[in-house]
């Protein structure tokens, strides 16, 4: 049995047509679904910066969401309008620890809830390390003055205080 | 520079630590294996060193790695020079190059130089990929693994490797990925001929690894499953060429462990990766077991655990201090399934006697293709009549609530896993070729392997169905049933949809069946001149 079925036979060569049609459809779909896809968004954003990319719609195969793109806006704002050595206090966020390190490292960060910020404040580190708190109009802690919050359009801003 | 020499340090590690550990490859094929080798080693070792809080500079870290290769290559040449007195062999199989392939590397390299360029050019911007790149980053920054460092309940050896970039000074870590793909792609080839297949079947089977969509995509995208699966398929191939060494040499003292402790060595490490990798080791590690229990050649099962279990342990006590509570409960019912399975074999293996357990797997291996038929039948009879059950059917009844909603996510998840895999094309086409395939000659091993590849599928859905059922993931598909939304994602933004836990944790797969396609007879000889 096993001598006769091991003979050659005319679908041999269906076989191996066969498997070179699978390599031909794997190719076109690679470059119809990724590559493609990949190439002219590097043509689009050539040049472009880190920042740029992250802040854009992404390539089609693997798109930005809009949540992201709107945490990664933010925490450029938040970048911008604070110093590397800092410590980033964000009140009551709707983000993960890691999305916001992406951005802002290497300050450190801390979470805190609007409803406990002076216990979870009790027992830091005091010094002459810049801080910053970043809230939402609604969550604007008590002891933050008006008039030196740097708002981020109407959404989010940002106070600094210098010492604890 | 500085990452350079790593990298190269890397390689020369991988590479003697292959040549230390097995002695029938060929220098060709420890090459394309000695990259995944040295970046498994390095990370196991940085994790304890950040553990430990002994690392401090990078300095220190190249010094590290200077002696340890300095180390290596003194004990391999004392074990050669020994060998050379003793007149026995020892090292590479052939000569350099004599297997290598031009036709191969002339369309590998553009893959591989495509998917460096995605790597430098695009930031990481998928969900799990940044909190890997932030936990690398601040294990670099502190020099230690902390809590608060560590975002995800997973094993550290893609946060570690982002690390290991970092420390030398790279910004670049997704690199790892493509070069992951590159060892993969070679290494399937030489494992292909190691087979017995010649250069046109094997590059022709390779060609369909190298260019199937999916872990192309997974060279550039900066998540750990091309890692897991680069890990778990190789080690599955040396487990199975394995196989055959025990049933062709039927003799302990012939046989080369080589095979199962590199096999061992790899699961720990795609264990090391991924951990659901823990679940789907159980199907190796039992038919090793049965396997070895027909020829009686017991340490085969200990060389296959021994590694795994050594790693997985370490990782179990630092991730009691790293994550969380609930995370915890999981990894420690695993490792203790792991531990009771290991344990239960020898068990009953020393009670049963041999005889007893013998017959068992005659008898099951006479009806294995038999119970894989029922099997699939019942399956697919069960998905039917689900298909149809009236939507007035599900009462307010607890019982009957969630079992509607159970066999709910049952069928999307088999949904999302055969549309998921129809967009992968080379796998899914691959299956239309098993009637080719005539079974009736299959060797004994090759049944373990169809057994292996079937018991994973049913493995994966039946473990999403379980965790998407109980909500540990959420499901967006089971829940909206929008299926023309799916499918058109599919084709358009494939990143929305064919990325889900599920159809990932595939990937270790596709090479299996690959060669499991590749290695019959049927099939080679269709490429015989």
């Amino acid at each position: 049995m096993t001598a006769s079925f091991l003979k050659k036979s005319k679908y041999d060569f269906f076989i191996r047509l066969f498997l070179h049609i699978i390599i031909t459809g794997n190719i076109i779909t690679l470059s119809i679904v990724f590559l493609y896809p990949r190439f002219s968004f590097m043509i689009r954003y050539w040049g472009a910066s880190e920042r740029e990319i992250l802040l854009s719609k992404g390539s089609m195969d693997n798109p930005n969401t809009e949540r992201l793109r709107k945490i990664y806006k933010l925490m450029y704002f938040v970048k911008d309008n604070s110093e590397e050595d800092g410590v980033v206090y964000f009140i009551n966020p709707q983000f993960s620890l890691a999305q916001v390190y992406k951005i802002l490292l290497p300050r450190k960060v801390q979470f805190l809830d609007s409803h406990d910020i002076k216990k979870s404040l009790f027992g830091q580190k005091k010094g002459k390390i810049p801080n910053y708190f970043v809230f939402t109009k609604e969550d604007k802690p008590d002891f933050c003055r008006e008039d030196e919050v740097i708002w981020n359009g109407s959404e989010w801003g940002v106070y600094k205080v210098e010492n604890l | 520079m500085v990452l350079a020499l790593g990298f190269l340090l890397l390689f020369i590690i991988g590479y003697l630590l292959l040549d230390l550990l097995t002695s029938d490859l060929t220098s060709e094929e420890k090459m394309s294996l000695s990259y995944s080798m040295g970046i498994g080693f390095i990370s196991f070792l940085m994790f304890m060193m950040f553990y430990f809080k002994l690392l401090h500079s990078k300095t220190q870290l190249i010094i590290l790695m200077l002696l340890i290769s300095i180390v290596l290559f003194t004990i391999r040449h004392m074990i050669k020079k020994k060998a050379v007195d003793n007149l026995k062999h020892f090292g590479s199989r052939t000569i350099f190059f004599k297997q290598w392939n031009y036709k191969l590397y002339l369309i590998i390299f553009p893959l591989f130089i495509f998917s460096l360029i995605f790597s430098y050019y695009y930031p990481i911007m998928i969900f799990d990929g940044i909190d890997y790149e932030v936990a690398g980053r601040l294990m670099t920054l502190s020099k230690a693994v902390e809590p608060e460092n560590y975002f995800r309940p997973y094993p550290p050896l893609i946060p570690v490797a982002y690390s290991f970039t970092y420390f030398l000074g790279g910004i670049h870590p997704k690199i790892i990925f493509s070069l992951f793909y590159l060892s993969l792609v070679i290494c399937f080839y030489f494992r292909l001929s190691a087979w017995g297949l010649n250069k046109s079947s094997s590059l022709v089977f390779t060609l369909i690894l190298a260019t199937t969509p999916y872990t192309f995509w997974h060279s550039f995208l900066g998540i750990l499953d091309l890692t897991a699966a680069y890990y778990f398929s190789i080690a599955t191939l040396f487990w199975f060429s394995h196989l055959r060494n025990i049933s062709e040499s039927g003799d302990e003292s012939r046989i080369n462990c080589s095979h199962p402790l590199l096999a061992g060595i790899f699961y720990s490490l795609s264990i090391f990766t991924r951990f659901e990798m823990l679940v789907y080791f159980l199907i190796p590690l039992i038919f090793t077991a049965l396997y070895s229990l027909k020829y009686h050649i017991l340490k085969n099962v200990l060389y296959l655990a021994l590694p795994s279990l050594f790693i997985s342990s370490f990782w179990f006590f630092s991730s009691y201090k790293l994550v969380s509570g609930e995370d915890f409960k999981i990894f420690s019912i695993a490792i203790i399934i792991l531990i009771i399975a290991v344990v239960l074999l020898y068990f009953i293996i020393l009670k049963k006697g041999y005889d007893n357990i013998i017959g068992f797997i005659d008898r099951c291996e006479m009806r294995a293709f038999y119970l894989v038929k029922v099997i699939g039948l019942s399956f697919a009879i069960f998905l039917i009549v689900c298909v149809f059950i009236p939507q007035d059917m599900q009462s307010n009844l607890y019982f009957v609530n969630q079992l509607t909603f159970f066999i709910k996510t049952l069928i999307t998840r088999s949904i999302a896993f055969i549309f998921g895999n129809i967009f992968f094309l080379s796998t899914s086409v691959l299956i239309m070729l098993f009637p080719v395939i005539e079974y009736k000659v299959f060797r004994r091993e090759y049944i373990y392997l169809f057994v292996f590849i079937i018991s994973f599928l049913l493995f994966n859905i039946i473990m999403f169905s379980y965790l998407y059922f109980f909500d540990y993931i959420s499901d967006s598909i089971a829940r909206s049933y929008d299926l023309m939304k799916f499918l058109n994602n599919i084709v358009y933004h494939p990143g929305k949809v064919i990325n889900s836990a599920q159809i990932r944790g595939l990937l270790p797969i596709y090479p299996v069946i690959i060669f499991f396609f590749a290695i019959s007879r049927r099939i080679q000889k269709a490429f015989e001149v």
